[in-house]
């Protein structure tokens, strides 16, 4: 679950002051990966999907981004919509894979996972006038102009392997191979690891510029990429990053 | 029996008695260094080797290598994952693990099979069900022994190239990053014609030499 993506609506002071991705609103639902939400009363919802694995609020609704899956194992892509109190539900039924929904210039969008771009219009999707890498993914979004998009190598050995991160408003991008560890914005920056072939290199990235602000190398992936920034000296302090990175 | 594998014309031939006896497609890695970022491609290299063996290959350089081809799946979309059966006969997680997602599994296989669902067994090794080793025989004895190692490279499909033969589709092969890329069929023809036998002659011709 992306806890950066929760950050809207009433929250827009707080994104003016702080690094944004950092703080989290109260969550007044709570969806598995089974397909079921919990209200903040505790009302449970089991949604028609047997796998879920994204989810998004705004503006008092839920969107979930999951898999029906039917008697035979074949799987239906799916993004649902559900109100505050649970008891409005819309399905939509796509023929590709979705990877994410997120909030940009205050509509909300998915992409899929060929790097497809939708926006959510009315009651409909229409496929959005952007589109992202094969294999995107949304780090951060303020909500209004900025997206952080970051797209991974594809896995088999004969496809593609590059990857990377770019900025929409302001604009950056910053090339390098990831394969499973996905950039993660932690404490208002950019935490990226580079799959190397023998270990890997940890960088810290302005999310204003794209600027490397350090980087360390280790001989093994993180297992949460916001865990080095708090275990310092353990996981590896970024020693090379200069005064007031806040590392 | 020898085999040769000529990479300039992308071309593995049968040596019986001196003669020529069978051809295959068959994609080495490029002339010269590649530009992939993560592992360049390089060249097949030039010698004489000889077959060891023959194995279903496993590696932690590449994610979908780490689990044998043919392993057993059990979904957990309710978790968000899947599992694979380990060598102990317990479960493993494909997320912790191997470090993919399900819907990147379910994607993977929309791919090479068109159905969007988690297949019963492992089919993404990227070395396919079997890959094929050698190793340069720098004492002469046919034994693989002392400074002797396995080559990295080696023969072996792909897990596109194994949907398609399975499919019942044209078989497209792709340059390698070294290996030798084989069609699933003639794979399975060159081992019931005895051709990667172990102690087999194997010579990788230079580029520009053409057959």
């Amino acid at each position: 679950m992306k806890n950066c993506k929760l950050l809207f609506g009433l929250f827009f002071f707080t994104i003016s002051i702080f690094s944004v991705c950092h703080a989290t609103p109260p969550i007044s639902k709570k969806w598995y990966e089974d397909g079921k939400i919990v209200s903040s009363s505790g009302k449970k919802l089991q949604l028609d999907l047997q796998n879920a694995y994204d989810g998004l609020e705004y503006k008092n609704k839920i969107y979930i981004v999951g898999f029906k899956i039917n008697s035979d194992g074949i799987n239906t892509p799916q993004i649902v919509e559900v109100s505050e109190d649970l008891k409005e539900i819309q399905y939509w039924t796509f023929d590709s894979i979705i990877n994410d929904v997120f909030v940009y210039k205050h509509s909300i969008y998915a992409n899929n996972i060929a790097g497809k771009v939708f926006e959510l219009t009315g009651d409909s999707w229409k496929e959005a006038n952007m589109s992202f890498p094969e294999n995107s993914q949304v780090v951060f979004s303020d909500g209004m102009e900025q997206l952080i998009v970051c797209h991974s190598a594809s896995a088999p050995m004969t496809a593609n392997h590059k990857g990377g991160c770019y900025s929409i408003s302001p604009n950056w991008r910053y090339d390098f191979t990831w394969f499973d560890l996905a950039p993660k914005v932690c404490g208002g920056k950019l935490y990226t690891y580079e799959n190397k072939v023998n270990g890997g290199i940890f960088r810290v990235l302005s999310l204003e510029s794209g600027q490397v602000l350090c980087s360390k190398i280790l001989a093994t992936p993180p297992g949460n990429i916001c865990d080095i920034e708090q275990k310092p000296g353990r996981v590896g302090t970024c020693f090379s990053c200069p005064r007031g990175t806040g590392l | 029996m020898e085999l040769h594998f000529f990479p300039g014309q992308n071309l593995l031939a049968v040596k019986k008695n001196n003669v020529f006896t069978s051809r295959f497609e068959a994609w080495g890695g490029p002339a010269s260094k590649g530009s992939d970022p993560y592992m360049p491609e390089e060249p097949t290299w030039p010698g004489t080797y000889i077959i060891h063996s023959t194995q279903r290959y496993t590696t932690p350089t590449w994610a979908l290598s780490k689990i044998k081809w043919g392993t057993r799946l059990t979904d957990k979309p309710g978790i968000n994952d899947i599992y694979y059966e380990l060598p102990s006969k317990r479960w493993g997680s494909i997320k912790n693990d191997i470090g993919v997602d399900r819907q990147y599994i379910v994607n993977l296989y929309f791919t090479y099979y068109g159905q969007m669902r988690v297949p019963s067994t492992w089919v993404f090794n990227d070395f396919g069900p079997i890959a094929i080793r050698w190793y340069k025989d720098l004492n002469n004895n046919k034994i693989l022994d002392g400074k002797e190692r396995l080559s990295g490279q080696m023969f072996h499909t792909t897990p596109q190239n194994e949907a398609e033969h399975a499919l019942g589709k044209k078989v497209d092969i792709k340059p390698s990053h070294g290996c030798i890329h084989l069609k699933p069929m003639d794979r399975d023809f060159l081992i019931e014609l005895g051709a990667f036998k172990p102690k087999t002659i194997f010579v990788v011709h230079k580029y520009y030499e053409k057959l």
